[in-house]
């Protein structure tokens, strides 16, 4: 081992040991896979407010806009700051039956109004995303929306 | 993946955990005792077999995307922490990356190269989660070397071995490029040269002697900061092994 090497070996050994990644990260990640779909269309993401640079910062009842398409189903979503987490309301348009609101630890179907609207309860973070079912029985998923 | 216990079903991918294991076990042991560095490619996964992984995952393999977790989770999480997150930022990011991945993986494009598109996506959720951040504090231009450093990387003060504070002192103190560079080939386990080039976005021939480079300012800050030690008499020495 070269002395380059032997200062990398100790690099890492101090960031493994004074940094390390939290315990539970690996697990989380492990989990991330049951929500593996083969079958699912991923929706395209139009627009996020967020990535507007002139945007007002995301302070507590800030509204987040992010919009998504696929094929002929749309989602208009917003996304609020709450003081317990988000709250994710929104309207879809096209033929939709029903849709759910998940984020990587729980999911939550919501009614949708004769105009394709809904409103979630708060959700927490890291992100969220909405499960779109469509009238002939295709399940569209948008992608996730980091809310940290 | 109905049914089936982890690693029960699939003898090769249980082989690539227990390397990813090992690899671990030898970069934690307290001594010097040479965790493979990048160059020693021979004994690390080949792009193949990383490839393998990811169509396994795909295929719906638990045991082949926790393979994957396993090798690229301390990647992530050094770039991240290098982006001076906050560690619970640092690791939603990490999360959102595994979380995007899985989503893509039926149309992942270059399964052998998964590695370098899991850390752009951390780069990508970091820049955005700094551009978040930043709305309360002044712009700045570069976010390595700018971004007001809150996250405290390492507490000084845990750091029984006063070496090892020093060294991070100084590794804080190198260039945004020099740490990011450094953050990649200090993760465990670390990548592959291969894989460090497309993280890196710099050929492969560039990335030994930037490396050494980057290691010589370090030996020079270090240099100068023993000089300061001896100049003010070695004042804490405490907790040293």
């Amino acid at each position: 081992m070269t002395d380059d090497d032997a200062v990398i070996a100790r690099l890492r050994e101090v960031a493994r040991t004074t940094d390390p990644e939290p315990p539970e990260l690996a697990g989380s990640a492990r989990a991330a896979f049951g929500l593996y779909r083969f079958d699912q269309e991923l929706a395209e993401l139009l627009h996020d407010s967020a990535d507007e640079l002139t945007g007002v910062r995301g302070g507590p009842g800030t509204e987040r806009l992010v919009s998504f398409a696929a094929g002929d189903i749309g989602a208009e979503v917003q996304i609020t700051r709450a003081a317990d987490g988000y709250q994710v309301t929104g309207m879809v348009t096209g033929d939709v039956t029903a849709i759910a609101l998940q984020t990587p630890t729980s999911r939550v179907e919501l009614a949708l109004d004769a105009e394709g609207r809904f409103r979630g309860d708060s959700v927490d973070g890291p992100a969220v995303r909405l499960e779109v079912v469509t009238g002939t029985g295709y399940t569209v998923m948008t992608p996730w929306v980091t809310v940290t | 993946m109905t049914g089936m216990r982890p690693g029960a079903h699939c003898g090769t991918l249980v082989t690539f955990r227990e390397r990813a294991m090992t690899a671990r076990t030898v970069a934690m042991a307290p001594d010097d005792a040479a965790p493979e560095t990048a160059e020693q490619d021979g004994d690390r996964l080949p792009e193949s077999d990383i490839s393998l992984l990811v169509k396994g995952a795909a295929s719906g393999d638990q045991a082949a995307w926790d393979a994957l977790v396993a090798r690229y989770t301390n990647l992530l999480w050094s770039i991240a922490r290098g982006y001076r997150l906050e560690r619970t930022d640092a690791a939603d990011v990490v999360q959102v990356a595994w979380l995007r991945l899985v989503e893509h993986l039926p149309r992942l494009r270059d399964p052998e190269r998964v590695g370098a598109w899991l850390a752009t996506t951390v780069r990508r959720e970091c820049l955005q989660v700094v551009s978040r951040r930043k709305r309360d504090l002044p712009v700045v231009d570069d976010v390595f070397d700018s971004v007001p450093d809150t996250s405290a990387p390492v507490d000084a003060r845990l750091l029984a071995d006063e070496q090892a504070a020093t060294l991070w002192s100084a590794f804080e103190q190198i260039s945004g490029r020099c740490q990011h560079l450094l953050r990649v080939l200090m993760a465990d386990p670390p990548p592959s040269y291969v894989e460090v080039s497309e993280l890196m976005e710099m050929p492969v021939g560039s990335i030994g002697p930037t490396r050494a480079r980057c290691l010589d300012r370090l030996r020079v800050i270090l240099d100068e900061s023993e000089r300061g030690d001896s100049e003010h008499g070695d004042a804490e020495t405490g907790g040293a092994r």
